[in-house]
Formats: structure tokens, C-alpha cells, sequence
């Protein structure tokens, strides 16, 4: 049997299937969950806000455009849920690397090459973890979903030349903080 | 550099600016702006040496892996789904109890509606061909408020009187055509309910 567009499982749900639901969920959490992972910098509130987000899209699901690809609007929709919780969190978490992520990936880390790539990918997602909310959820719209400015300033209910602002001035420190951690 | 204005195009002998090299990256310029950045860049060193430092950025960026989850969250979200699902009304069990509850009410208001004055004032309008005549509506906007007070009023009396209650037939046909009027509104309220609950609207989730 063909399997489902993502059209025809967004139909389905709205015609009252949820197990249509969860073949969406299923093809798309690992990348919501990036998202997640990405902007809170912690795998357990990833997960928690990744379920959250596939909840509000289930939710909302009438309002999405079913000629647009789902993919790209639940983890829009993802980054917007964790802009917020970080933007509500008291006093704002201070993003770490999970505590049971460490020793996985340390396990994988024999090879030496292996070991570099890693540390880059550390230190870059170590400097993004520690810009603010609205620099962390900029590039996470622009670098990781593509979005353009006029999107970005529409998805973040703000004026263009913020966004651009944020934007720039977030490139701008990660750079600076990379260029710290460089030996 | 002033981050707060839109890229602005310099002229092709001057540096670009750092907000243009962001825009120039990420293809916001227009298309003028960004052919002469472009003549500029491949002129002059500086410049391509601040690009492909910001570009830079961009690859390792890009070079984030995604990470696994450590287990399926689907059967999770089906399930909180599910839940929800089961302790929420079904709204269209009250929709049709409503609207059931709706014409049985209907068949009572009839007879009131047929035998009352202003049935006939309707009947008589119409076949004077005034019906829709700004007087006319007026008119019977001013009868309704009179009829609406005589119904306050006589609803405060019974109140106060406590035993005698009138009968609602002979003396309550306003309160009928209340009765009517609600029916109505309730059935084309759930009508319209139920098609925006089932419709697929474009636009934003959020």
C-alpha cells in the first residue's frame, strides 16, 4: 500500500482518525525534537516540549494550510512553543548539556577525527545555549528553518528591523564566544 | 553599525557594511543591491575576507547533527490525545440535543405565533405591500418594546402574587415568540459551529 501524503494524513485527522496523527508525529519527531534540543539545550525539556508542540499542532490542525508541507509549520510551531517557555522560565535555565547525554556520546567519541567534529558541534551548540531566548530563536529560524526575514518577523509577531537586529547581533556574539573557545 | 535599518546599498566603491553582508548571505538584498555587492566583493579582499568569516559561521551551524530520540513519543501523544478526547463534551451530542430540544419547542410556538396580532399585522403589511417600508418596521419595533414592558410587568405581578399563574398561551405570547426566536438562534448558532469546527482554514498556526 502507497503511503500517505502528509495532506492525506492531516485530512484524516481532521476527519477524527488520530492514528493518522501519530504517523505525522512519527515521521517528524526527531526533527521537532531538534528544534527543541537546539533552543532549550536540554534534552528532557526537549522531549517534553517536543510532545507539547505535536499536542498544540493537533489542536490547531484546522488552521494549517494543507498546501503547505507540515514539516516546516510543526517545527515553526515548536520553536515558537520553546521561545516562550524559555521566555516564561524563572529565572531563565541556564542551558546545559544533559547530564545523560555526556556519556553517550563520550562513549562514541574513539575515533580521533570523530572527537574534533564532536567538540565543534559542542562548542557551537554550547555558545548558542548561552545567547538569550530571542538571538537563540532567530537562528534557529533563519539557519535551521529557512525562514526569511518577513517570515521570521511574522512568526515572532515583530517588526522586521527587530528581527534583523536580533539576527545579526546573535551571529555576531556566537562568532565572538566561537572565536573564545578556540585554543 | 546601526542593526535597527534595513540594508541599505552602498555604493560599489565603498565597503559593504556588516548588515549588508548578512543580508548579501542570506539573500535579503534587492536585486540591484546585491549585483553590486557582488561586483564589490569580487574587487575587494577585505570585504570577502568578512563574508567568508561570516559564512563560516553558517557551515558550522549547518554541521549540527540531529540527534535521536531516545524513544517513539507517538504512542505518548496518541495517547494524551486520546485522553483529552474522552473526558471533553462531544459537542456534537449537545449540538443535536440542543436542537432537538430546539423543534419540540417549535410545534408550540406555532399555534401562538398563527393566532397573534401581530401575525395578522404581518399578513395585512405584506398585502399592502409595506412590509419592508422603514414606517412600517418602526412602527412594530415600537409595539415589541410596549409588548416587552407589558411582559416585565406582568411577570413581576405573578412574582409578587405568588399563586395565580396565568396562562402562558393566552397571556404570555410574547414570551413565546421569545421562546421561537431563541430556537432559532440556537439552531443557526450550532449550525455555524459545527461548519467552522469542520473546516481547514489557511493561515498561521499560531
Amino acid at each position: 500500500m502507497a503511503e500517505s501524503s502528509d495532506r492525506d494524513l492531516v485530512v484524516q485527522t481532521l476527519q477524527g482518525d488520530p492514528e493518522a496523527y501519530g504517523a505525522l508525529v512519527r515521521a517528524y519527531q526527531t526533527s521537532v525534537f531538534n528544534v527543541c534540543y537546539r533552543i532549550l539545550g536540554n534534552r528532557r525539556d526537549a522531549e517534553d516540549l517536543t510532545q507539547d508542540a505535536f499536542l498544540r499542532g493537533y489542536h490547531h490542525l484546522e488552521r494549517f494550510d494543507t498546501d503547505r508541507p507540515f514539516g516546516p509549520w510543526i517545527r515553526t510551531l515548536a520553536a515558537n512553543l520553546c521561545y516562550n517557555h524559555l521566555n516564561q522560565a524563572s529565572p531563565p535555565s541556564m542551558p546545559l548539556f544533559d547530564e545523560h547525554d555526556q556519556p553517550q556520546k563520550r562513549a562514541l567519541e574513539t575515533p580521533e577525527e570523530k572527537m574534533i567534529k564532536t567538540e565543534k558541534r559542542e562548542s557551537i551548540l554550547d555558545a548558542l545555549w548561552q545567547l538569550p531566548p530571542h538571538h537563540r530563536i532567530a537562528i534557529e529560524l533563519r539557519h535551521f528553518q529557512d525562514l526569511s526575514y518577513r517570515e521570521m518577523a511574522d512568526e515572532l509577531d515583530l517588526p522586521i528591523n527587530t528581527v534583523r537586529s536580533h539576527l545579526y547581533r546573535a551571529r555576531n556574539k556566537l562568532a565572538e564566544l566561537l572565536t573564545a573557545y578556540e585554543p | 553599525m546601526n542593526h535597527k535599518q534595513p540594508p541599505t546599498p552602498s555604493s560599489e566603491k565603498d565597503h559593504l557594511s556588516e548588515t549588508e553582508l548578512h543580508a548579501y548571505l542570506d539573500n535579503e538584498l534587492s536585486l540591484a543591491a546585491r549585483e553590486r555587492a557582488g561586483r564589490h566583493l569580487a574587487a575587494c579582499s577585505q570585504c570577502r575576507e568578512a563574508l567568508d568569516k561570516l559564512e563560516g559561521l553558517f557551515h558550522r551551524l549547518e554541521e549540527i547533527p540531529e540527534l535521536p530520540l531516545r524513544e517513539d513519543l507517538s504512542n505518548r501523544i496518541l495517547d494524551q490525545i486520546k485522553s483529552e478526547r474522552d473526558s471533553a463534551p462531544a459537542l456534537p451530542w449537545i449540538a443535536a440535543l440542543q436542537a432537538a430540544l430546539a423543534a419540540a419547542l417549535l410545534p408550540l410556538t406555532i399555534p401562538t405565533l398563527l393566532k397573534s396580532p401581530f401575525t395578522k399585522t404581518l399578513v395585512a403589511a405584506w398585502s399592502r405591500g409595506i412590509l419592508f417600508t422603514q414606517g412600517f418596521v418602526l412602527e412594530e419595533v415600537g409595539a415589541w418594546y410596549t409588548s416587552l414592558q407589558a411582559l416585565r410587568d406582568q411577570i413581576a405581578t405573578t412574582i409578587r402574587s405568588g399563586i395565580h399563574l396565568p396562562s402562558p398561551f393566552l397571556h404570555f405570547a410574547p414570551l413565546w415568540s421569545l421562546f421561537l426566536f431563541a430556537a432559532l438562534v440556537g439552531i443557526l448558532g450550532n449550525a455555524l459551529l459545527l461548519r467552522s469546527k469542520n473546516q481547514v482554514p489557511n493561515g498561521n498556526h499560531t
